[in-house]
């Protein structure tokens, strides 16, 4: 319990770093925002520029401004969006955030899917060709830029076979289902609204294909390395030695110890799928963070871009402590005081 | 990609030793040679290697070495497909985009080995000093890479770049300001393991200064392990630059860069596919090569 704890402790410690780091480094190196944010009319009218740039705390020294954000941030006002129209940056938050987690959980579940049949595959017939193509075939995925493979995968299900849909995420002419968890896709099955819930995962398997076919060579490689390491292991000699079948031995003493390398790593796919969706959700127009960050790079929303950066850090830093205390869990022979 | 952390537990648990020799370094490039993907690797590397010095060298003497020139509008009918006269077709104003690609290859190259090289410099030197002193410089590093392994680089790399503005040495600035902390962690995971190995005890007992011992004992000891990791690494700058370029933050049109072109060329993928293709096959290329090479490098260390 004190392990938790201390978990728990260091994420929080680890969170105001985050804050502090990003709001300093994108605050004190900055020019003048206000131009980003009303265009002509900055210099058409500068009472205006001046009016925001009080209202905004533009012109108070860096530890003041820093002061006013980590006030606001503690009552829960994360500051208004320019990007959107000056609405606040906890509402277009709670607008994108549930896409982001839908389409962020679909592709772990593809990743360590698709990643621990491959893994399974790979390191019981290491060597053979079988282990040869796949690990082509994640190289190519682990090295591709996921804009890159978004567009392959739109140009080939999209626009050569018309099989699923380019963008959007869902169809819009079917009303979206009454908000319950606010996670659409849920929200739609609890309320039995099948046709959003079937429009709604059609919209939703490309982005996370194009996510989980980056991070998935990750799960095949730990998991076949671990897999080869167990598989010479004591314990699994004593089941072959005790007449057990091949199979048993493989599945049952084998892959069950090696997932658990497979936990821990879960951890590392979620930091990278988070950067992938900034390109993913922009390619398929699907309406999360990713795309909201997008925007708000473009603008210079600097409120935009400190909460997703925070909360970004914050989905990492939460899957660290869970990988953390799974790894616990799972493993009887790790117990750490 | 791996993480640092990751990276860190991969190299240290199987390096135990890493105090460098000839016969070590001369053993490891006999088992790269016999490595058939550590040799694709290489050859890949090296070809752009070669690519990126000629394309420099070439822009300085204003000799234009690509079959048109990258910036010229119509030198063959717009959104040509790929052809014996354009291999890899051209774009929405006509231009060549072969040219376009060959004359960007020095950009991911030169941003990702300075941010690398600088990375492993500042990292090795602020790692081992913090993992000779202790004390609070050693306990802020710590807590500094913390905070920076929970933030995803790109994103980090967005904003300091937003505030920078645009460019390709702003993207480098922003990119040397994030990625040295994981080189300092391994630095000093490194530097802590040799620190009571005894040829560091007989410098000291030596009269040997601290700042002798770390820069004539224990820096040339762990730098083998930290050029492996640099090596894997390499591959992930230049992913993260194309993502950078890709946003927009990187050239300004009309100088072609890869990430910029697979985003401008996106556009026009529903009738010309190849467009944004060519440009992220390049990137993808680029990364898998210095992967392999990266593996080939590990294996070879390792084993000998």
């Amino acid at each position: 319990m004190s392990f938790i704890l201390r978990r728990l402790f260091l994420a929080i410690f680890v969170l105001i770093g985050v804050i502090t780091i990003t709001f300093i480094l994108s605050h004190s190196l900055g020019g003048n925002p206000i131009v980003a944010w009303l265009g002509k009319s900055a210099s058409l009218h500068p009472e205006l520029a001046k009016a925001y740039a009080i209202k905004y705390h533009l012109n108070s020294p860096l530890w003041v401004q820093y002061y006013y954000y980590i006030s606001g941030l503690l009552q829960g006002n994360l500051g208004f969006s320019p990007s959107r129209g000056f609405v606040p940056v906890t509402t277009v938050v709670a607008q994108t955030l549930p896409y982001t987690l839908q389409i962020a959980f679909f592709a772990i579940v593809i990743s360590i899917i698709l990643g621990v049949l491959l893994g399974v595959v790979a390191s019981r017939y290491h060597h053979s060709p079988a282990d040869k193509s796949i690990r082509a075939f994640y190289l190519a995925g682990i090295s591709s830029p996921s804009f890159f493979i978004a567009l392959v995968l739109l140009i080939i299900f999209t626009f050569e076979f018309h099989v699923l849909p380019s963008g959007g995420a869902a169809d819009p002419t079917i009303t979206s289902p009454h908000p319950i968890t606010y996670l659409p896709i849920l929200d739609s099955l609890l309320e039995g609204n099948l046709a959003y819930f079937s429009s709604a995962m059609q919209h939703v398997i490309l982005p996370s294909m194009a996510l989980a076919l980056g991070t998935f060579g990750v799960v095949v490689r730990v998991l076949r390395s671990s897999m080869l390491d167990v598989m010479r292991a004591n314990y699994v000699r004593t089941a072959r030695a005790k007449g057990l079948k091949e199979r048993t031995v493989f599945f049952k003493h084998g892959l069950r110890n090696a997932m658990i390398s497979v936990v821990t790593l879960s951890s590392l796919i979620v930091t990278w799928l988070i950067t992938g969706t900034i390109f993913v959700e922009n390619i398929f127009s699907y309406p999360g963070m990713g795309q909201y960050v997008f925007t708000a790079l473009i603008a210079q929303d600097y409120p935009g871009i400190l909460a997703t950066t925070i909360i970004f850090a914050i989905i990492i830093i939460l899957s660290n402590l869970t990988a953390d205390i799974l790894y616990v869990i799972v493993d009887p022979q790790i117990r750490l005081g | 990609m791996l993480s640092g952390e990751a990276a860190e537990e991969n190299l240290t648990e199987t390096n135990p030793n890493s105090s460098v020799s000839v016969d070590r370094v001369r053993n490891a490039f006999a088992s790269i040679r016999s490595n058939k993907g550590a040799l694709i690797g290489a050859t890949i590397v090296a070809i752009f290697a070669v690519t990126s010095i000629v394309v420099f060298l070439a822009g300085v003497a204003h000799i234009q070495i690509t079959p048109y020139n990258p910036l010229k509008q119509d030198v063959g009918p717009p959104l040509a497909a790929p052809s014996l006269a354009h291999i890899m077709g051209t774009d929405q104003l006509g231009r060549d985009v072969f040219s376009r690609i060959v004359t960007a290859t020095p950009n991911d190259f030169s941003v990702s080995l300075v941010v690398i090289a600088f990375a492993l410099i500042v990292g090795a030197i602020i790692g081992t000093y913090a993992a000779f002193n202790g004390g609070l410089l050693d306990e802020a590093l710590m807590r500094l890479t913390d905070v920076f392994f929970a933030i995803p680089a790109l994103v980090l790399a967005m904003a300091i770049g937003i505030a920078l503005g645009p460019g390709i040495s702003n993207m480098t600035i922003a990119l040397m300001i994030i990625w040295w902390p994981p080189y300092a962690r391994l630095a000093r995971g490194e530097a802590l393991k040799i620190a009571h190995q005894n040829y560091i005890e007989a410098a000291r007992l030596a009269g040997s200064g601290r700042s002798r011992i770390i820069v004539g004992h224990a820096l040339p000891n762990i730098t083998l392990t930290l050029i492996v990791y640099a090596s894997l690494d390499v591959g992930t700058v230049i992913l993260v630059y194309a993502g950078l370029s890709y946003l927009g933050l990187a050239v300004r049109p009309p100088l072609p860069d890869w990430g910029e072109m697979v985003s401008s060329y996106q556009d026009f993928m529903l009738s010309s596919p190849w467009l944004p293709f060519f440009p992220g096959l390049v990137i993808a290329l680029g990364v898998i090569g210095f992967s392999l090479l990266g593996d080939g490098l590990r294996d070879a260390l390792q084993s000998s």
